[in-house]
């Protein structure tokens, strides 16, 4: 495995570290590889997208009306601790203040964090437990009391190689390259490369690029023309 | 305007810094960086692809190191390297030139290189068929252009072709001229206005088309407009009847649009009802032709194809004032592409100046007669194209506004 490659560290370390933060560029696939790469003891993967005006209640539970009468209900980090599954934690740069302060217990070290319910009881997590977060900005603008919790933090400077198989091997190569582009003015996200190579056989190459490149569809043609003529 | 960049990334293993650029257009496969036109004419679109074409073929080398390593000038090893890289673009099945009336062949765009010679001018330069017989061979001999020994066998060659041409030829040579090499400062070229050309009346069918509109008033019978009250009061509605649509456009009739005599009787026969008129130039100098004017329009063809003659652009701006001062709505019909004096390119100040008279003037371009033509005949229940040209609404406040006191 080359220390270079941020998947291959990701998958190697996803079954084993327990708050691991996967940052980096839109439509790489964090977010898939958070959810696909279990631990085996883990049987589903509870996964939330953080919102700026979220309450916490989403992550830990609120009470339903049943019958006549309040049942608690778990939020999805309160399950996960209770059944030692993981969380996924997505766009964890556009929490809400009320889910920041409840993340920083639920986030805690495993073995001494607990927290107790409104119903009165009191959980700890699970063996197994383990939360994966994701987002695109820069870990360093977090709060660093959220930042510390998280002991892995990987940046995805790559698209997901196991995405690119979908896009035709001659072509493989120079769309990784095009996905990775820094300048975001330029890149075109491997998310728009993988809806061009579906819509291609269908609706033919122009009809494609026009509807996933708009106006640089007829340039991106030419270009990967270029791509893959002859040296 | 959205900006167009380009992705070499899709053609190299090293990122590139891209960046736009209004006169330039260059490709440093040393350090990676390329410089282009970013807008969306042809002119820039075509001139994008033969830079990325660039990343693809040529070799990691400055023009200097490889001329020094081939034994050859390292200008004309850029030559030859672009009409290497036009070839190798053509033969990848990639569209990279406008289509003109005689589709320029690789010895015709290295003739005109080598002659220093504008694009537009170059099929119709009578030095050029001398030229392109003396350049043809030597890409011949210089082999298929997907080898590399293409670029250093032609560029040789041109070396010994060059003090064999006349001195009328040589003089001329000089790639990439600038008006400071000639002894000239970028400016517009004068221009001369031309209504002499032979019109006669549009026909009567569409001399009277008229359209219906429904205008609103502050007098009437029912007031079906009441939610207006608030703005300009008009809350009545009657049927009117609007003259016909009118406007200007202005085409730009130049080489490098590749326009035929036949595209421009079409746009004439279309619409008579606005004013028309076409611009060109050679030389220090421009013509702006009327072409149809008070429902009268230019009848004959041979008036048209000899005005067609003058390929260079070299009056755009004093074109584009004139536009400027005509009825609205405002159309330009180019690719964008402007020059001036000897059709030696525009100075980022008559670039600056074009988009400003552009902009104040809100004169809109489109590349194609095509288009102007599409704009003349929308859908039935489409929209009118010409909304949003007309002036700004302007509303009088007919309440008072409450204030604190």
């Amino acid at each position: 495995m080359t220390t270079d490659d941020p998947w291959a560290i990701a998958t190697a370390v996803l079954p084993h570290a327990d708050r691991i933060l996967l940052h980096g560029m839109p439509s790489s696939g964090k977010s898939y590889l958070g959810q696909r790469v279990l631990r085996p003891s883990q049987n589903t993967a509870y996964t939330t997208t953080l919102t700026p005006d979220q309450p916490s209640s989403d992550l830990l539970g609120f009470y339903m009306v049943k019958g006549h009468d309040m049942v608690w209900h778990d939020g999805v980090a309160a399950r996960a601790w209770r059944e030692g599954n993981r969380l996924v934690l997505n766009e964890v740069d556009q929490r809400s203040p009320e889910v920041e302060t409840l993340l920083h217990v639920i986030l805690d070290d495993p073995a001494t964090t607990q927290l107790t319910l409104p119903t009165g009881e009191t959980i700890r997590p699970q063996p197994g437990f383990q939360a994966v977060a994701t987002m695109n900005g820069n870990p360093a603008e977090m709060p660093e009391a959220l930042r510390s919790r998280f002991t892995v933090q990987i940046h995805m400077t790559t698209v997901n190689p196991a995405a690119l198989m979908a896009i035709p091997v001659e072509y493989r190569m120079a769309v990784k390259r095009a996905a990775e582009v820094t300048d975001s003015a330029r890149r075109i996200t491997l998310r728009v490369w993988l809806e061009f190579f579906k819509l291609r056989p269908i609706v033919g190459d122009e009809v494609a690029a026009k509807a996933c490149f708009g106006i640089r569809g007829p340039e991106i043609l030419a270009t990967l023309k270029l791509a893959t003529a002859a040296a | 305007m959205e900006r167009i960049l380009p992705i070499p990334e899709l053609l190299s293993e090293s990122p590139y810094k891209v960046t736009g650029s209004t006169e330039h257009a260059r490709t440093d496969v040393v350090n990676n960086t390329m410089e282009v036109p970013v807008d969306d004419s042809p002119n820039s679109r075509y001139t994008r692809i033969h830079e990325l074409a660039h990343v693809k073929w040529t070799p990691p080398l400055t023009p200097e190191a490889w001329a020094k390593r081939v034994g050859t000038r390292a200008d004309l090893m850029q030559i030859a390297e672009d009409a290497r890289i036009n070839m190798l673009t053509a033969l990848a099945g990639v569209e990279n030139r406008r289509k003109a009336p005689y589709p320029p062949t690789d010895a015709h765009n290295l003739a005109r290189y080598v002659a220093g010679w504008p694009w537009s001018q170059a099929w119709t330069n009578p030095r050029w068929a001398k030229i392109d017989a003396l350049v043809r061979p030597l890409i011949d001999a210089a082999g298929p252009p997907n080898k590399s020994t293409f670029t250093p066998r032609l560029a040789r060659s041109l070396e010994t072709l060059i003090p064999t041409m006349l001195p009328e030829d040589r003089t001329i040579y000089v790639r990439h001229a600038s008006p400071e090499t000639v002894g000239l400062a970028h400016t517009w070229g004068a221009m001369t206005i031309r209504t002499d050309l032979p019109m006669q009346w549009a026909p009567t069918a569409i001399r009277s088309r008229k359209r219906k509109r429904h205008a609103r008033t502050t007098t009437g019978w029912i007031p079906s407009q009441t939610h207006r009250i608030f703005t300009d009061g008009k809350i009545f509605q009657r049927k009117s009847w609007l003259p016909s649509l009118g406007g200007t456009v202005l085409v730009d009739l130049s080489g490098s649009m590749c326009l035929s005599v036949e595209q421009i009787m079409a746009l004439l026969a279309k619409r008579p009802s606005a004013t028309i008129a076409g611009y060109n130039g050679t030389g220090p100098e421009g013509w702006l032709y009327m072409l149809a004017r008070k429902m009268q329009a230019v009848n004959e063809p041979s008036a048209i194809a000899e005005i067609l003659q003058h390929k260079g652009n070299i009056v755009d701006g004093p074109a584009l004032r004139w536009l400027a001062e005509q009825e609205e709505p405002r159309i330009w019909v180019s690719d964008g592409g402007i020059t001036g004096i000897q059709d030696f390119g525009a100075s980022e100040a008559m670039v600056d100046e074009t988009k400003s008279i552009r902009r104040v003037a809100r004169i809109k371009r489109l590349d194609t007669i095509d288009a102007v033509l599409e704009a003349f005949t929308p859908a039935k229940d489409a929209p009118s194209p010409w909304l949003h040209y007309g002036p700004r609404p302007h509303f009088e406040p007919t309440f008072t506004e409450l204030t604190d006191s």
